[in-house]
């Protein structure tokens, strides 16, 4: 029995990801696994295959951390970086869609099956739409899977499940 | 000939009226730089002009942070904000922002992280790639990776680029540089009220604002409330005293119009000299009105003291003393002019043509507008009831005692507390607020900015880049990106070849066929020609040439300004200590220059009388300059360059008060005590004003200048009430 995505309980915690990234005129797609936890006012992104990475997003910035090497503060470069923002990506991991409306304009996908929803999210600003064409998140009892599609063509998707352990 | 010199008189006015209108029409014609109180021929000229380009760069950089509860109407106001600002000439960093990754794009095989070739780490960057590649969301594409498969572009935007605009937490980053100097009044008049108006718009959205031209737009208001306070409590305190005294109309238009005739002067002769006033002259100039004023009175008590004898009858008595007053005084503002500081420049041109235009005015025009009292001799006894109490004041001998006793503890104290203030950091306060909405910007931004930046310099653009990369090159890596250095974009020829063969040969040759086979690309142009691209402005301002010699300005975040750049061609440049060593520099030359004005005046004097007992003149000025010293460090305030140039005004207006009663004592013994007091209460009032200013140059100047004519106007007493003493024994 799936909930309804605007009734989905905030979640924070830890959940596994693999990410998938179909670029144009790379043959190969990019895959890495890893580990999400999601705190309240903080995501720690943790890529640990192929390598290891560590991103952090704070209120007070993003900081990356490669190979276990010195964390760096990565500084605000273009408009893709707003989903990256605690209103961004934050909201979208924790199935804060009431918080989401304010980036984007939400619409309902064809639906899946035994309930599974889709939501379609289109940047609402003009900024951000140079970076980012739409946002697909699908989902039954939770966010399960989340697939970013580019202005330039290119794609990413990223599938959601919960921790192991 | 007095008719003649009336008209003439007019048509300067009527002449200096329309240059007033025809340049009040220009946007230059006012500014408000504070660094145009710095000396500016105490500096070298490559440094001269690599400060004015640094402060320049510097001064036009605007950023805003936005913020709010509802992020997508932060977008919106700031959207908003961003189209109300380039309506007012700002050029947003979006584009430099876009100008300058295409220009690392172009030049992305001859660039690097490392300041030093030898410290380029191929496995750093080949593993900082392979990061981007797998980061959440990194801005990467594969039309990029076929051109740039190691992603040095992204990697050469992180370490080279500064914060630019963009999404910065839960804010937005508005920034850009302005199109014109943020000194402009007309640029300030037009940014900070469509920065209000956006705030009217959006009250909901919090906003932090860092930039010169809201501080600078902060001090022009605070200036214009100082004028208007200034000018308006002198103003009326002047009026009314003239009513008491002189209990006519005529005189108080009279008086109006000498000093209206004065300003009009002033501010035309410096319009025709300078390309822009300083708000600032008009504060020091105000304190004109007290000086020129002087002059109508002088020629306005001539009618109650003589029952308005004929007009060339009171010209005649009037002419040699108010010719002595307005030389010496104007001598004493045009030696501010000696000391290279350009706003004092235009306050000598101001006030001279504006004291010259006041005598002139009082001598040919005034005579014709203040006719014949309707009772003269109800005036003229009314007038004598004023100077009567002053009459009656007899010296006594015990009061030289009292009176010396006064100006030596004033002196002992001033002795003790006397202290110096050169920095220029000290000169103006900030505003709180802008101080703390700047730090929160830099705070968002992660960067820490100081006044001080690297200067580099060399025959030619190449020399100047490569004198900058081996200072570089001998920092640390945290200093190194605590700097925006042109040569990190831009390297010299040399450099261009040594990076672009370490790439080759330590990265593509390496790991490039590993890249490809990992990925999967079908195809791969690393060394593909790329168009040439000019340097994005942003890079382009930090280099200039001046005399032959090309510099390079690289500004300095806090941690870049604790390293020491010892190298030929080379230097750390910290301006406001450069100016505040000029300003000390120049305090102790201006002693010199206080003996120098004394002498000019001592031959004026005994040119004009004649008689080496004239010299007793000089006697109030000197004891006034003393005071002008001592009273302000008696009560702790420092002494300033501005403290000391206040010494030559002085001189100029304290000898005054003694030409005036020597004039008395020597010719006719007709007595001058009300009309010298007048005088001197309305000088010292307009300058005790400028006391309350909050800029600390105006303030120091004006205290220094009331303690100075104070004690000369009571000094002046003592040689006269002695002379006449023994004349009346």
């Amino acid at each position: 029995m799936c909930i309804e995505p605007n009734a989905l309980p905030v979640e924070y915690g830890a959940m596994s990801f693999t990410q998938t990234r179909h670029l144009n005129g790379v043959r190969a797609p990019l895959v890495s696994r890893g580990q999400a936890v999601i705190a309240a006012e903080r995501v720690d992104w943790r890529v640990t295959s192929p390598l290891s990475i560590l991103t952090t997003i704070t209120p007070a910035g993003i900081t990356q951390t490669v190979e276990g090497g010195r964390p760096q503060r990565l500084s605000p470069q273009g408009g893709g970086d707003a989903f990256l923002s605690s209103a961004g990506l934050f909201n979208l991991l924790v199935g804060d869609f009431t918080s989401l409306n304010t980036h984007y304009t939400i619409a309902r996908g064809a639906p899946g099956a035994g309930g599974a929803w889709t939501l379609v999210l289109t940047p609402r600003a003009a900024a951000m739409s140079r970076f980012v064409s739409a946002i697909e998140v699908g989902g039954c009892t939770r966010v399960e899977s989340v697939e970013v599609r580019q202005a330039n063509g290119d794609r990413m998707e990223i599938a959601l499940t919960p921790a192991e352990g | 000939m007095r008719g003649w010199g009336a008209v003439l008189c007019v048509l300067w006015c009527l002449a200096a009226c329309a240059i007033i209108g025809v340049r009040v029409q220009s946007a230059r014609a006012f500014d408000s730089d504070i660094q145009n109180l710095l000396p500016q021929n105490a500096l070298e000229p490559t440094i001269r002009a690599a400060i004015a380009d640094a402060g320049s760069v510097a001064s036009q950089r605007v950023a805003v942070l936005v913020w709010g509860e509802d992020p997508a109407r932060t977008d919106e106001a700031a959207a908003d904000l961003e189209r109300s600002l380039v309506e007012v000439g700002l050029t947003p960093d979006r584009t430099d922002g876009e100008a300058l990754g295409r220009w690392l794009f172009a030049n992305r095989n001859a660039l690097m992280c490392a300041a030093n070739p030898a410290d380029f780490d191929p496995d750093a960057v080949a593993r900082q790639s392979q990061a981007m590649l797998y980061a959440p969301l990194a801005p990467i594409s594969g039309e990029m990776l076929v051109r740039d498969p190691f992603l040095l572009t992204l990697q050469l935007s992180q370490c080279l680029a500064p914060p630019s605009a963009g999404y910065v937490n839960d804010g937005v980053l508005i920034s850009g540089a302005l199109s014109e100097s943020a000194f402009r009044i007309d640029v300030q008049d037009q940014v900070v009220p469509a920065y209000e108006a956006w705030k009217a718009r959006w009250p909901d959205v919090e906003a932090a604002r860092a930039g010169a031209v809201f501080f600078a737009e902060e001090g022009a208001r605070q200036a214009r409330r100082e004028i208007a306070l200034i000018g308006g409590v002198s103003g009326i305190v002047i009026l009314a005293l003239l009513f008491v005294c002189f209990r006519r109309p005529e005189a108080i238009v009279g008086t109006l119009a000498v000093t209206a005739a004065g300003g009009v002067g002033s501010l035309a002769a410096a319009f025709l000299v300078f390309p822009s006033v300083h708000v600032l002259v008009f504060v020091f100039g105000t304190a004109l009105i007290g000086v020129t004023s002087d002059y109508a009175l002088h020629y306005l008590a001539t009618g109650p003291q003589t029952g308005w004898a004929p007009a060339a009858e009171r010209v005649k008595r009037v002419s040699r003393p108010l010719a002595v007053c307005a030389l010496a005084t104007a001598l004493g503002f045009a030696s501010l002019g000696i000391f290279g500081v350009a706003i004092f420049n235009q306050v000598a041109v101001f006030a001279v043509a504006g004291i010259l235009t006041a005598w002139w005015f009082t001598m040919t025009v005034l005579p014709f507008m203040d006719l014949r009292a309707r009772k003269p001799e109800a005036m003229a006894a009314w007038w004598a009831k004023l100077e009567a109490p002053f009459l009656a004041f007899k010296w006594k001998s015990a009061w030289s005692w009292v009176g010396a006793l006064v100006l030596l503890s004033i002196i002992g104290a001033g002795v003790a507390r006397f202290s110096v203030l050169d920095d220029v950091r000290q000169f103006q306060p900030r505003s709180t607020q802008l101080a703390a909405e700047e730090q929160r910007v830099r705070e968002a931004v992660g960067f820490s900015a100081s006044p001080s930046f690297l200067l580099s310099y060399g025959a030619d653009a190449n020399e100047a880049r490569a004198r900058e990369e081996a200072i570089l090159s001998r920092w640390p890596e945290e200093a190194v990106r605590d700097t925006l250095a042109l040569s990190r974009f831009d390297p010299s020829a040399s450099r261009r070849v040594q990076n672009e063969a370490e790439v080759r040969a330590r990265l593509y040759q390496p790991y490039l066929v590993a890249r490809v086979q990992e990925l999967g690309l079908m195809q791969v142009e690393p060394f593909a020609a790329v168009e040439s691209l000019p340097l994005p402005a942003l890079i382009a301002d930090l280099e200039g040439e001046v005399n032959g010699v090309h510099y390079l300005v690289a500004p300095l975040g806090a941690v870049a300004a604790q390293q020491q750049a010892g190298g030929e061609g080379a230097r750390i440049v910290d301006p406001a200590s450069r100016y505040s060593q000029a300003f000390a520099s120049f305090r102790a030359l201006a002693a010199w220059a206080v003996a120098a004005a004394f002498a000019v005046c001592m031959l004026i004097v005994l040119a004009l009388y004649r008689t080496w007992r004239a010299l007793v003149v000089l006697v109030a000025p000197a004891v006034g300059v003393a005071m002008a010293v001592a009273v302000p460090a008696a009560f702790g305030m420092p002494i300033s360059f501005f403290s000391v140039a206040a010494l030559f005004v002085v001189i100029g207006t304290g000898i005054d008060h003694s030409v005036f009663l020597f004039e008395s004592a020597e010719t006719d013994g007709e007595a001058k005590e009300l009309v010298v007091f007048l005088a001197a209460l309305t000088t010292i009032l307009s300058m005790g004003l400028m006391g309350f200013s909050g800029t600390y140059p105006v303030a120091s100047f004006g205290v220094a200048v009331a303690a100075g004519v104070t004690a000369a106007y009571l000094i002046s007493f003592v040689p006269v009430r002695g002379r006449r003493g023994r004349a009346d024994e």
